[in-house]
């Protein structure tokens, strides 16, 4: 069982990756907080008594769970708000997905003038990149890329075949080479 | 492209990225996991009531529905039909002739008198 400085350890470590995963996914810095923490929460209240080497995997599976059911919440809401709210303009109504509105809305800010470092405005581009790739592309590059899972633990997380996985993962590396090129940066 | 070429390349840059986090961002995170691991654990490291209460929901909504239900029980019980006291009393009075109790084969009708039932 793990022990309450063995779990606060396993925490630190995680959770700065844990946020930029939900930040990216959400592209909401407060949204991406939220996600975090209510992970962490869901961690300690319901896997506390886990040995400590399980509570990777456990935690990026519920970090996962927590960031679809920020989108399915999402849904639910804005579904309501559509239906209480007629004086809604219906050319706001254009048919994009909740997920690529809020995309758009929230879109990082683009590097000016002041930005100049070159290190920043390189880490920008690739997480805006990274931003765009589609949700499930996105989510297994990261797992099995920067997480460093092996294909069978990014499939259990990600609740997909080892095929999924690999094509998810071929397919977001492509999208990413493709991205960063028509950024002037050559991978 | 070679696709760990390029993973490996991302990753480095996340790293960086996450070193060059914004200090607010870091401490509303610390804060987080320190509200977190508060409410889950006491200050010596074990699970506090309430954590406890959290992984254990099972056995805790039992004993509620059990206390719920004996508070139901004992508000809605029925009354007792008679109070033995007062009968007593009314015997001690002579109001009840013994003999309301005994059995009517029994009896002997000279022993209860003009005023007692006969059953044939």
């Amino acid at each position: 069982v793990a022990s309450s400085q063995e779990i606060d350890a396993f925490l630190a470590g995680v959770e700065r990756r844990a946020f930029k995963h939900a930040a990216f996914a959400v592209r909401d810095h407060h949204s991406a907080l939220d996600i975090v923490q209510n992970a962490m929460l869901r961690l300690v209240e319901r896997y506390s008594d886990k040995p400590a080497e399980e509570l990777p995997l456990l935690f990026q599976r519920i970090l996962q769970n927590a960031i679809h059911d920020h989108f399915r919440r999402a849904k639910v809401r804005d579904f309501w708000v559509r239906l209480v709210s007629p004086l809604r303009d219906k050319d706001e109504d254009n048919g994009e997905t909740l997920e690529s509105v809020a995309a758009h809305a929230n879109a990082p800010r683009q590097p000016g003038p002041e930005d100049e470092i070159s290190g920043r405005q390189h880490i920008a581009a690739i997480e805006q990149a990274l931003s765009e790739l589609p949700a499930r592309q996105r989510e297994a590059f990261l797992l099995r890329y920067w997480e460093e899972l092996d294909v069978a633990e990014t499939a259990l997380v990600m609740g997909c075949s080892e095929g999924s996985v690999k094509t998810h993962c071929f397919r977001a590396t492509n999208a990413l080479a493709e991205k960063l090129k028509k950024k002037g940066i050559q991978p | 492209v070679n696709e760990h070429d390029l993973a490996d390349e991302i990753r480095q840059v996340l790293d960086d990225g996450l070193d060059r986090m914004d200090g607010e961002t870091r401490a509303r995170l610390h804060a987080a996991r320190r509200q977190v691991l508060n409410s889950a654990f006491t200050p010596d490291g074990r699970g506090g009531a309430l954590a406890l209460a959290r992984q254990h929901h099972r056995i805790v909504l039992a004993l509620l529905a059990g206390a719920l239900f004996l508070t139901a029980w004992f508000m809605l019980r029925p009354e007792p039909l008679a109070d033995g006291g007062d009968l007593d009393i009314l015997l001690l009075t002579d109001d009840i002739p013994p003999q309301i109790y005994a059995d009517w084969r029994l009896v002997r009708r000279e022993d209860v008198g003009p005023l007692c039932l006969t059953v044939n």
